[in-house]
Formats: C-alpha cells, structure tokens, sequence
C-alpha cells in the first residue's frame, strides 16, 4: 500500500470512529454572548458558510433583521437592515464558533443557548432553543407574534430549562444526548425532521428534575405544554450533539471525510477533516417536498440550516429507513426512505457503531461521509429538510428532501489533491 | 411495449441508414443496455444518460431489466423509424442525434500541476476499487506498456506507440464487460490520435481484426471507434479541456465514477497519453511525475 493511501485510511478510520465515540452530554444554558466563544455584542451567528449582506437571501434576511429587532439595536426592520448593510451589525457563521442552528439558525448575544459537553473529546457545542414550525425566526418571520415568542422563550422556557440542567447537575455529569438518539432511531425518529420519539424520551428524562425546581408551576406547566406540543424541541440539542461528534472527527491530516455540511439559502458549503475550517461552496438547492397550502415550488427559498450536520454525524436523513413515518412530512414514499439509507452506505466510511435501524436487520447508519466515494459512485449526500418562502418574514412553507451539489465535493477533492499531492 | 428514445449517436444512425436489409440481431443484454448488430457493426441501446456516437439513448433511466423482456439472437426489424424486436419497439421518430464532435487536439494547454493533480486524484479513487478487480495499472503488462511504447515516445522514439505487441498484451486484460486494459487503450488512443496532427508525429490505429482476436465483439468494437475519435461525451470532455486547460480535473472526475473501473481505466488511458505528449513537447520530466503517483501504489 502506498504511504498517502495508507494515510487517508489510517486518518479516515481515526475520524470516524472519533466521531462514534463521542459522548455529548447537555451540561448547561446560558446565554450565548455568555456561552458561545467569540460571540460578541452587535454580532449575530447565522447557519451555513459565510455571505455577504448583498448576497443574503430572503429568509435569512428576515432572521437577522428579526434578531437586531429582539436584540433591541434597532425599532424597526429598515432600520435594522440599514446596521446590517453598513457592518454595525456584523454576521458569521455559526460553525467558525462551535456552535449550530437550524434554518437560518440566526443566535444573537441575549438569546439562551443549550452547551453540549463531549466527555470523550472535550469539546464542547452550542445551539439555540426551538421555537416550533411555521412563523418563527429560523424561516426568516420576524412579526410581533415571532419576537413576542422568542422573548417568552428567554423569560419563562429558558429559565426553566436552566433550573431543569442545574438540578440534573447536582446529581449527574447531565443528559447524555446520544443514548437518546439511539433509541429514538429504534422508535422512528430519524433525528432531523422527525423528532416525536427523541423530545418524548427527553421529557420523561428531563420531567422529574424540572419538577424538583424552585420555578413557579404555572411557569413549568407553560414550558413543559410548549415543548410537549412541539416535535422539534429536541432537534437544536440533537445538531448541538452532532456538532460535538463532528468537531471530534475534524482537522485530522490526511482526512477526506467531511465534518459540516450547512447551507444559508444563497449557497451550501462542506468542511473535509484534512483541510480545515476551509470551506467549499455552491448555489444552494431548491428542495423537492410537500408544500403547506398555498404554497408551491415557485415561493421557495435555497436550502438553509445547519441541521445537515445530523447526517454529517451518521443520522439524520441518512437514517431516513428507521423513520417510514417521515415521509408524510417530507414527500416520497417508505421505498424512497429505505433506499435513500442504503444509497449512503456508498459514500460513508462506515456504520455506526450505536445508532442502528431496526429494519434493516439493525444495521449500523451510514456514517463518515468520504469525499472520495462521492467521487467516484457520483452519489451525492441526500438529506431531508424544511423550506423557507423565499421572501423575508413569511416563515416556513413545506418539508422535503434535497441533495447536495456535487460541485462542493470536487472543489474539496481538488483542494486536497493540491495540499497532498504536490 | 414501447420504448422511446430521445438520442442516436452519429455511427448508430449511419449504421442504420447504410443497413442494406435494414435487419439486425441482438449480441448483448445487460440490464439497463442491450447491444445490437447490423451488418457487423454495433449499435448500443441503453437507458444510461451518457451519449455517444454508437448509442440509442432511451427516455425512460428505469425499467425492467431488458434480460427480462428480449433474449439474445432475436432478430431486430428497422421500418419506418421504429426498430421492432420481438414485441419490443424502440421509437427512433422524434430522436435528436448526437452529432459526432471532431477530437482534434491542435494545442495541448493543460498545465503539468493540473496533470499532476489528475494522477493523484485517480490514485485515491484506485485505491477504492475492491481487490477482485484488476488494477491496471498493478500489471506487469501495463509495465511492459510504459517501458516499450510510453517512455520511448516521450523522450523522442516516437514510432514506439506503432507496434502492435504492447497493445496486444492489454487488449482483454482484465474481467468485467470491458475489460480494464480495453478501456484504457481506448483513452490512450483516442489522445493519442486526436493530437498527431497538431504535433506532426503519426498516430496508431489498431486493426479491427486483430482487436476482435484479442477481446470481446462489444469491447474491441469501442475500443476500434474510440481510437478513431468515437468516444461518448464524458470522453470527448476530458480530451477537449486538455486542449484550453480549463476544466480538466472536472471531466476527469465526471468520467472516473463510470462503471466498476472503466470511467478510471479511460482516464488513466488519456492522462498516460496526454503526459506523454507533453513530454515530448515540453522536454520537462511531467510522465516520470504522473507515473509516479501510481508507483507509489504498488
């Protein structure tokens, strides 16, 4: 064997199992100029690569207009364009500061964030708290109703959240995330857009705690109704896991598995481990789905959200055989889901050694996404997500499911070929 | 039942023109392509995208596996733009034909880094191929071709890519339905070919008859259309950008993640050739360069 293949194998191998033997455990709240490293006053995180305001598409426009409007920098949405454009409000993505959100995936400084502590590696990962579907920030709505929700959030949800991990703290290292999403893959979740089992399975852990709290009960029985009522209150500590497994397996010389897949609705962009925070980009995709009524192709926004970065960490939409049920919110059939799954076991390292699908015989998930292999079976990394309106403050219109362009893994193949092979 | 297609390839509808009996028979079935005879010449009906001169591309990509539905020796009917085999018709009436593209080569401005890059990308994606396929370029055979018809020419004894010997060892090497060293001839020789006239030295073409003594009727038929500048459109791609230098690596890697290893094969067959024409033109050491990726992997 050849010195640079056994490189890539030697580092490939490393990353991946890194990455399986992660242990991210929600240790904590707090909010993000607080929490986040780097995060500073006047200054927003959003998902995906970095982009300019010129270049900024709809709903993230509408998200860093909503989040200048609830940090209070500005009265009115002109006005917070205006600090957008000029760089008195300055944006960067969420990934250059360890952190994830889905969609626009828009934190600014006062917002509360959940941090995720892998006992394993040491690392640590952030996101912010879920505000449901339809008209919130993550779709780019930023009405009285969204900011109004968002500040109910930080006032009555967040504390009762903080309280819930402090208590849990006083009697074990946290929540361990990853056991969680084992099991709610057993039980139909995929881990992306399909979350009923994981966020049941976290309020019965959670429930005990919350309820041995000093917080006000009309307080604990609002938040528990929100988050009950809400299927998506787990995916923000479920990227923030995944973020935690990924930054594992990240920055390994010679690694040609990827490490952040996100998109900001202008373009997609990867990390490969053995090149670094560089990223790779292109247009994003409009996803193919099923539309709220109303709506239709047409009125949708590029894809966005870091949420990708669940089947960067081997679940997710690659884990769409264990979640039939997903296909009635993201189009296709249960065929589709199963063969999705099984076409990504063509371009991963490997299966997962703890996430596993009951129908498929309780095989491990395809996990350890190797550029390589895209290249040379020219299948693409194929996700499920949610779809924005294009247009700034309309909010969610659909699910479905879309792929990434394949320009992103040549570009990076390219890239590594010039940093090892000349 | 009905089969639409939406190309023909420049040689599939000459052959068909031409037919005297305007009769075939089918020699081939694969699941998704099937290939057919008229006249002794080939003529390739698939439901894959790629276009190519001796190809019928078919509307529908799915469909039941054509194993299934016709058997070999069946007898195939062209009249009035439908071919009829058995109870199968492949609809010719609204077809777009897939003009032959002239591969001629009159400068060669890909850069040595680009060429460098080429082998260390194909290298990598080599070392995926499972170990109970051929690795050409593992053979002694293949060894043998660089030590008499690559390295002679690039330093200058160019009648070294006219004897047939060499080829003859590679033609058929390998399992699979073209067999590695048949693919990597064609991309050898289709770069070859395309830059003799631009570079003043004489081309090489294999002769059909020694080429169907050597491998299958369906391989050595591309392989005799590919060296005379026949090739599909992922070919044509990769050769063309050699000529401006733009979008070199590109192609490469559009064209490699064809088949088991015939997409890396033809690939390898036109970074050989284009390294060593470079080398005689450039007089710099760019095939010791592009080779060695590859050594490094025995």
């Amino acid at each position: 064997m050849s010195a640079i293949k056994e490189e890539v194998e030697k580092a490939n191998k490393e990353a991946v199992e890194r990455m399986m033997e992660s242990e991210p455990i929600w240790v904590d709240m707090g909010l993000a100029k607080d929490k986040i490293p780097g995060m500073k006053d006047y200054m927003l995180i959003h998902a995906g690569p970095p982009v300019t305001w010129e270049r900024v598409a709809g709903p993230m426009k509408g998200a860093l207009i909503g989040a200048v409007l609830y940090e209070g920098w500005a009265s009115t949405p002109e006005e917070a364009e205006k600090m957008l454009a000029s760089g008195e409000v300055r944006f960067e993505p969420t990934h250059h500061h360890n952190a994830v959100g889905p969609m626009a995936g828009v934190i600014s400084p006062s917002m509360p964030v959940y941090e995720v502590h892998d006992k394993k590696w040491g690392n640590k990962a952030y996101s912010n708290m879920n505000e449901g579907i339809g008209k919130v920030l993550r779709y780019g709505a930023y009405s009285k109703e969204v900011l109004d929700r968002l500040k109910w959030m930080a006032e009555v949800l967040y504390p009762v959240l903080k309280a819930t991990i402090d208590e849990i703290r006083s009697e074990k290292e946290g929540l361990p995330f990853k056991p969680l999403i084992a099991q709610a893959l057993q039980m139909g979740d995929d881990c992306h857009n399909r979350y009923y089992a994981t966020t049941y399975l976290f309020l019965k852990e959670i429930t005990p705690y919350m309820l041995r709290t000093n917080i006000d009960k009309k307080d604990l029985i609002e938040a528990y109704k929100f988050m009950a009522a809400n299927p998506f209150t787990t995916l923000n500590l479920g990227m923030a896991s995944a973020k935690a497994m990924t930054l594992a397996a990240h920055n390994i010389e010679y690694c040609t598995i990827v490490t952040v897949m996100a998109r900001n609705a202008t373009d997609t962009g990867i990390w490969v481990s053995g090149l670094g925070d560089r990223w790779f980009t292109a247009p994003a995709p409009i996803p193919k789905g099923v539309w709220f009524p109303g709506y239709s192709e047409k009125d949708a926004s590029g894809d966005l959200g870091d949420s990708s970065i669940t089947e960067t960490a081997g679940f997710g939409g690659f884990a769409m055989a264990a979640a039939p049920a997903i296909v009635s919110w993201v189009g296709g059939s249960v065929q589709l889901a199963i063969e999705t799954t099984q076409k990504m076991y063509e371009i991963t390292y490997t299966k997962h050694k703890y996430f596993q699908i009951p129908y498929l015989n309780f095989q491990g998930t395809p996990t350890g996404i190797d550029i390589r292999k895209i290249l040379k079976t020219g299948i693409v990394p194929t996700i499920n997500t949610g779809i924005a309106h294009k247009e700034p403050g309309v909010g969610q219109i659909g699910a479905g499911i879309v792929s990434f362009p394949m320009r992103l893994f040549k570009d990076a193949f390219k890239a590594f070929a010039e940093k090892y092979g000349l | 039942m009905i089969l639409k297609a939406r190309y023909i390839g420049c040689l599939a509808k000459k052959f068909l023109t031409e037919s005297s009996k305007k009769a075939g028979r089918i020699r081939i079935i694969l699941p998704n392509t099937f290939y057919a005879e008229f006249d002794g010449n080939p003529i390739v009906i698939t439901r894959k995208r790629g276009r190519a001169p001796l190809n019928i591309n078919l509307n529908q990509s799915k469909g039941e596996p054509f194993q299934r539905i016709i058997r070999p020796d069946l007898r195939i009917l062209l009249k009035d733009n439908i071919l009829k085999i058995g109870n199968v018709m492949v609809d010719l009436r609204r077809v777009e034909t897939y003009e032959c593209v002239k591969l001629g080569l009159n400068s060669l401005e890909v850069s040595d880094d680009e060429l460098i890059k080429a082998s260390f990308i194909l290298s990598r994606l080599y070392d995926l191929v499972e170990e109970k396929f051929l690795i050409i370029y593992r053979t002694s055979q293949f060894n043998d071709f660089l030590i008499d018809v690559v390295k002679p020419f690039a330093n200058g004894f160019e009648d070294a890519v006219h004897d047939p010997g060499p080829y003859r060892k590679l033609m058929g090497l390998g399992q699979g339905f073209t067999p590695a060293g048949d693919d990597f001839l064609s991309g050898f020789l289709a770069t070859l070919n395309a830059s003799s006239k631009a570079y003043g030295f004489k081309g090489f073409f294999l002769n059909k008859d020694d080429i169907l003594s050597s491998t299958s009727w369906a391989s050595g038929m591309l392989l005799y259309y590919s060296q005379h500048g026949y090739v599909g459109e992922g070919v044509s791609r990769v050769i063309q950008s050699l000529r401006d230098g733009v979008g070199f690596l590109d192609a490469l890697m559009d064209l490699a993640k064809v088949g088991h290893t015939s997409g890396l094969d033809l690939s390898l067959g036109i970074l050989i050739a284009s390294s060593m024409i470079l080398n005689l033109i450039r007089g710099k050491d760019i095939l010791n360069r592009v080779i060695r990726q590859f050594l490094n992997n025995f």
